[in-house]
């Protein structure tokens, strides 16, 4: 076109045209800068951007998974509850035996069943035994027939609870001997005595009222109950006293007052009644000796102990969870528009062979893209799931043109088409046809978008290992970048015009998955799922409507943050 | 380096090849945008844009023609774009605001030289500056000015007549053009 002479012989437009080829301006650096940032630094710093989120997501994402933090089970400190030892008789703090196998390595008794955490079923009392620090587990077995729930064979009593027993034992009538360092017994004895003072009934419904049953075969042994305390008048075993070593031994503090309830032995020894924790009592129906107490209480106590202090308490189950994804995806477009429903357009060159939509004269196919991201899950209920993160997509799809040896003028008409009339157009220059030219170009459109994926995940069938989900999400997303080409408004050419491109946009994904349970909490899952953006991809002034949709099969792996 | 292999270097898309043409060609093509633009730093912004899309549509060059002049198209178009999307252009197209405007005294030169001339080019209204530089510089056909405006082809004619008249006017009054009288006389003695 330049070498075209349109020029009148007009000596003022010579003039003119010679002046201004002479005249030079010197742009500032930063015009430069801008270029070569836009050709060079846009990729370094994307590609750095990328690697880094990648990377740090991988990072975070292993050591969640592979080195999970651990937390020991705290041990409770053995000095908390237990007031200082006082050698009078009227302070009767003792050490029970679990501290005091802690404390001095002593052994432990086997015993049946005992490594359970159902601590309800298999501490017995026994009256009159007193626990002997220096001696060993082994002592005299209480008397008594044998009884599965009670393995030192003593007779096992029932608890009364709420339903009136003609049996019954007093305090006075059965008491147990204890040694002053013990207080597991005083707090269970205190615990029983409080549920009542002598001729006081117990209203305490989680005092334990101790009454004497009759063993295995039915024959009822001494009744006993505490002192005052009233037959029939039933109550509930103190659950802390049933369950807890350390919360008995808490109620050591009120030792203080054993001495009004116990009595002194000729040894030195005080005598209490016997608290009862699971509902079997043991009584020898005499004033028992300390020697059977300490065997059978350190067993007891040995039980009690273990399952507070070794056992691990079964962890809980958190409700937060880390997913990592990755979908090969299939990707492809939707085409809308272009259509000159009132009169063709005069201002661009128009072909009236190409009536209808741009769709009717774009030859394109789907090709391969990825998806990969993170999201952190919030699991509301048992079913629901709620769920947020980052997501990175790259979609790409074909174009089927031609390329052409001469440089062709590529408009794209701006605006809404009225009558005719586009009230803005954009122009370039390309060699790539649409609908014919000298030899095939396959096209690639790429797009690189970054999104925020806000949505649920339902569980719809299975049980906790196997799962089948549904999920769904919305996705506001931002456009990184793009490598995409424009069909002018005729149909004819392809050309590229970064500034029709839409920077934000929005998607929504629905998927539906098999989720499988591991060890270690690490839940996999694979699934299809169907990605759709809402938005066209180029701006409004841009006739043509483009809806970018992803076909793809998603690997997910869960693991729960504790 | 030459310009092949300055070609060469911009289609691997070497940062001291690109560096290399667009010092090169930046001066002209910033008094080309000048000529089209409202100030200076609209028309940097051009220019950068411009020079954008030529490292861009690089392979688009088929050697047929003059390096210079495919720049060129590319940057004209550019600023003709920009002037279309920003709606400076759509503003100018007012004949009777065009009539009214005055001349000041002050921002014309009046020693005879390239700048002086360009700075009275930009004096007039843009619509009327778009044509002239379109089709007195650039060498447009009226047909193909009407198509990159969207107006039509009378319209591009009947602007550009009016542009060369008050172009004239200007640089007249200006003293940077003499009198017609004295034009042959003159013409001779500034080449």
């Amino acid at each position: 076109m330049m070498e075209r002479n349109f020029y009148s012989d007009d000596d003022f437009e010579q003039l003119i045209k010679e002046k201004t080829e002479q005249y030079k301006m010197y742009p500032s650096e930063k015009v430069w800068k801008g270029v070569h940032s836009s050709l060079h630094t846009k990729k370094k710093w994307f590609i750095g951007g990328m690697s880094l989120l990648i990377t740090g997501i991988i990072l975070f994402a292993g050591r969640e998974l592979l080195l999970p933090e651990r937390h020991p089970a705290k041990k409770p400190t053995l000095t908390a509850a237990i007031p200082a030892t006082n050698k009078t008789a009227t302070e009767n703090t003792v050490m029970p035996a679990a501290f005091s196998e802690y404390k001095e390595g002593g052994t432990r008794a086997s015993s049946n069943g005992a490594r359970n955490n159902q601590l309800s079923s298999s501490r017995h009392f026994v009256q009159g035994a007193a626990y002997d620090p220096s001696s060993g587990l082994a002592g005299a077995e209480s008397s008594g027939s044998a009884d599965q729930a009670n393995p030192s064979g003593v007779a096992p009593a029932t608890i009364v609870t709420g339903a009136s027993t003609t049996d019954a034992f007093t305090v006075a009538a059965n008491p147990i001997s204890i040694h002053p360092d013990n207080p597991l017994l005083n707090a269970n004895a205190m615990n029983g005595r409080e549920a009542g003072a002598a001729g006081t009934a117990n209203t305490d419904p989680s005092v334990a009222v101790i009454a004497s049953s009759a063993n295995s075969t039915g024959a009822s042994a001494a009744g006993t109950t505490l002192a005052g305390q009233p037959a029939g008048t039933g109550s509930r075993m103190n659950p802390a006293i049933a369950s807890n070593t350390i919360a008995s031994n808490k109620k050591a503090g009120r030792a203080a007052r054993l001495s009004g309830l116990a009595t002194t032995n000729a040894d030195g020894a005080s005598t209490i009644t016997a608290g009862n924790v699971d509902g079997n009592l043991h009584t020898s129906g005499s004033t028992g000796n300390l020697s059977e107490l300490t065997t059978d209480q350190q067993r007891i106590n040995w039980l009690q102990d273990y399952a507070v202090y070794n056992l691990r308490p079964s962890p809980k189950r958190g409700r937060k969870a880390l997913q990592l994804y990755f979908a090969p995806t299939v990707n492809y477009r939707s085409l809308s528009g272009g259509e000159y429903l009132t009169k063709a357009p005069q201002n661009v060159p128009y072909s009236l062979s190409h009536p209808g939509e741009a769709k009717d004269y774009v030859n394109h196919t789907p090709a391969l893209g990825l998806e990969a991201g993170a999201s952190i899950l919030y699991r509301a209920t048992r079913n629901l799931t709620f769920k947020a993160g980052l997501q990175f997509n790259y979609i790409r799809y074909t174009i089927n043109a031609y390329s052409a040896d001469s440089v062709q003028r590529a408009t794209i008409g701006l605006g809404s088409n009225l009558n005719g009339y586009f009230p803005a157009s954009i122009t370039n220059y390309t060699t790539i046809r649409n609908l014919g030219g000298n030899k095939q170009q396959t096209l690639n459109n790429e797009y690189y978008q970054l999104s925020l994926p806000v949505g649920f995940e339902m569980r719809v069938l299975g049980n906790e290992r196997l799962q089948l989900n549904i999920a769904a999400t919305v996705q506001p997303t931002y456009l990184l970048n793009r490598n995409s080409y424009l069909l002018s408004t005729d149909y004819s050419n392809y050309t590229k015009e970064p500034s029709l491109f839409r920077r934000w946009n929005l998607n929504g994904a629905a998927e539906i998955f098999l989720s499988y349970k591991m060890g270690g909490g690490i839940r996999w899952q694979v699934g299809p799922e169907f990605r759709y953006q809402f938005l066209s991809s180029y701006t409004s002034d841009y006739s043509i409507r483009e809806h970018l949709k992803a076909y793809g099969l998603r690997i997910g792996i869960t693991k729960a943050i504790r | 380096m030459t310009e092949e292999a300055i070609l060469q270097g911009c289609l691997k898309n070497e940062a001291a090849a690109q560096r290399e043409l667009y010092n090169r060609y930046s001066p002209k093509m910033l008094a080309v945008c000048y000529r089209f633009a409202h100030n200076r730093e609209d028309a940097e912004d051009m220019l950068q844009e411009g020079f954008i899309k030529v490292f861009s549509q690089m392979h688009t060059f088929q050697n047929k023609g003059a390096f210079e002049g495919w720049i060129r198209r590319i940057i004209v178009h550019t600023c003709i774009n920009n002037l279309k999307k920003n709606k400076r252009f759509n503003e100018s197209l007012d004949i009777v605001h065009a009539n009214g405007i005055q001349v000041r005294e002050e921002s014309v030169p009046s020693i005879v030289q390239a700048k002086q001339i360009v700075e009275c080019i930009r004096i007039l209204p843009i619509g009327y500056r778009t044509v002239l530089n379109l089709y007195a510089i650039e060498g447009y056909s009226h047909r193909e000015i009407s198509e990159m405006l969207d107006i039509e082809e009378s319209t591009s004619r009947s602007q550009y007549t009016r542009a060369k008249q008050m172009l004239e006017d200007i640089l007249i009054k200006k003293s940077i053009l003499p009198r017609p009288r004295e034009k042959a006389e003159w013409m001779v003695a500034i080449r």
